[in-house]
């Protein structure tokens, strides 16, 4: 009895080193796994519009707001203003284009993985 | 309800007890700070009671308890690796919090904590002070790199690095008015239509009827998005900060 227990309790820890094994192997794949493939958002139409919309106006009101607090501080009115809108409006459109390059990887990496209508059927 | 009829009206804040200043500070219960608590409560009680059999086998409640914690670690996973594991209990907070009033929201005669630009701006200040300040605890002043794009020649940088520091600065508005945005948007339209039904009164107020009802499944949809949104970004701006790239 004693025996045929020993012997169970045998294999059972080599099929538990084997899983221990198993279990580690798929963590590491899990880790390695690159932040590039990160989740994406869902797009709609009206979605994209509002994100890129949001972009633009929040670097011209950010550049905006900065200038005109730096004028005020400085007492130069309209040279900081004009600065930071201008660099502001750059701002803007940077991360409208970074967006937009965003979203245009995402739905090619779609039509890669054969799923290329997933972009406009989402939502 | 006589001010109840313009459709901003369920955005106004009401003082429900009244607590004196303390150092110019006023801390009365408005109906804002009770939304946020029982929002706060709610969480807590679903993920606390969903939990409390911790059966190896789940039912319904742990089901959704366990699902929602493998979506955010899913979701940090993919978007930060596993060095964003320590800031699951901060990101996960925020997702069900920014969840949870939304759809609080959605419950007639409630109010909507999220549809008030100072407390989205609020939450997404606490994202944008906590990325930085983990980018300069990570990289110490390596992290200022991040303001400067490669391959770029000298005379360039004077120009790219400002509008860089001002393309991260936008973060927290864009963050915070897309959130605040969608909720007072979606909130103000159904009042609008409510409205209509009013004013049209039986025969004609169908129609609008018909599309309120449509309008709630929209912005039911929306108010998941929207915590979706909020929280995957702060993950993606997150991952910039621990790894140091665009």
């Amino acid at each position: 009895m004693t025996l045929w227990y020993a012997m169970t309790e045998d294999k059972d820890r080599a099929s538990l080193r084997k899983l221990d094994r198993r279990l580690r192997k798929a963590q590491k794949t899990r880790q390695d796994r690159l932040p590039e493939d990160r989740t994406r958002l869902p797009n709609t139409s009206m979605g994209l519009a509002l994100r890129l919309g949001v972009e633009l106006v929040t670097g011209l009101a950010v550049g905006g707001g900065i200038g005109w607090l730096l004028d005020q501080w400085l007492g130069t009115l309209p040279l900081f203003l004009l600065l930071f809108f201008f660099l502001g409006a750059a701002a803007g459109i940077m991360n409208v284009f970074r967006t937009a390059k965003e979203i245009s990887l995402a739905a090619e990496l779609d039509e890669e993985n054969g799923n290329g209508d997933a972009t406009d059927s989402g939502q | 309800m006589a001010q109840g009829h313009s459709p901003l009206a369920q955005f106004e804040i009401h003082k429900l007890v009244e607590i004196s200043p303390i150092g110019g500070v006023d801390p009365s219960l408005t109906n804002s700070g009770l939304f946020m608590i029982i929002v706060a409560t709610l969480v807590t009680g679903f993920l606390v009671v969903g939990m409390r059999q911790h059966a190896m086998i789940p039912g319904r409640w742990q089901s959704m308890a366990e699902l929602s914690y493998e979506f955010i670690a899913n979701m940090i996973r993919d978007n930060v690796g596993s060095e964003g594991r320590r800031y699951f209990p901060f990101i996960f907070t925020l997702f069900m919090f920014i969840l949870f009033a939304n759809l609080v929201g959605m419950v007639p005669y409630t109010f909507t904590v999220t549809s008030h630009i100072i407390v989205t701006f609020a939450l997404a200040a606490v994202v944008f002070i906590g990325v930085t300040l983990i980018g300069f605890a990570r990289h110490g002043l390596g992290f200022v790199k991040y303001f400067v794009p490669d391959g770029v020649p000298g005379y360039l940088l004077v120009l790219l690095v400002p509008i860089e520091i001002l393309s991260y600065l936008t973060r927290p508005i864009s963050l915070s008015v897309r959130l605040f945005a969608n909720m007072m948007a979606g909130h103000t339209m159904l009042k609008v239509f409510g409205g209509f039904v009013v004013s049209l009164g039986f025969i004609g107020g169908w129609a609008p009827l018909a599309f309120i009802v449509a309008l709630t499944g929209l912005e039911l949809g929306i108010a998941f998005l929207q915590a979706y949104v909020f929280t995957i970004l702060s993950c993606i701006y997150l991952n910039d900060a621990v790894h140091l790239h665009h």
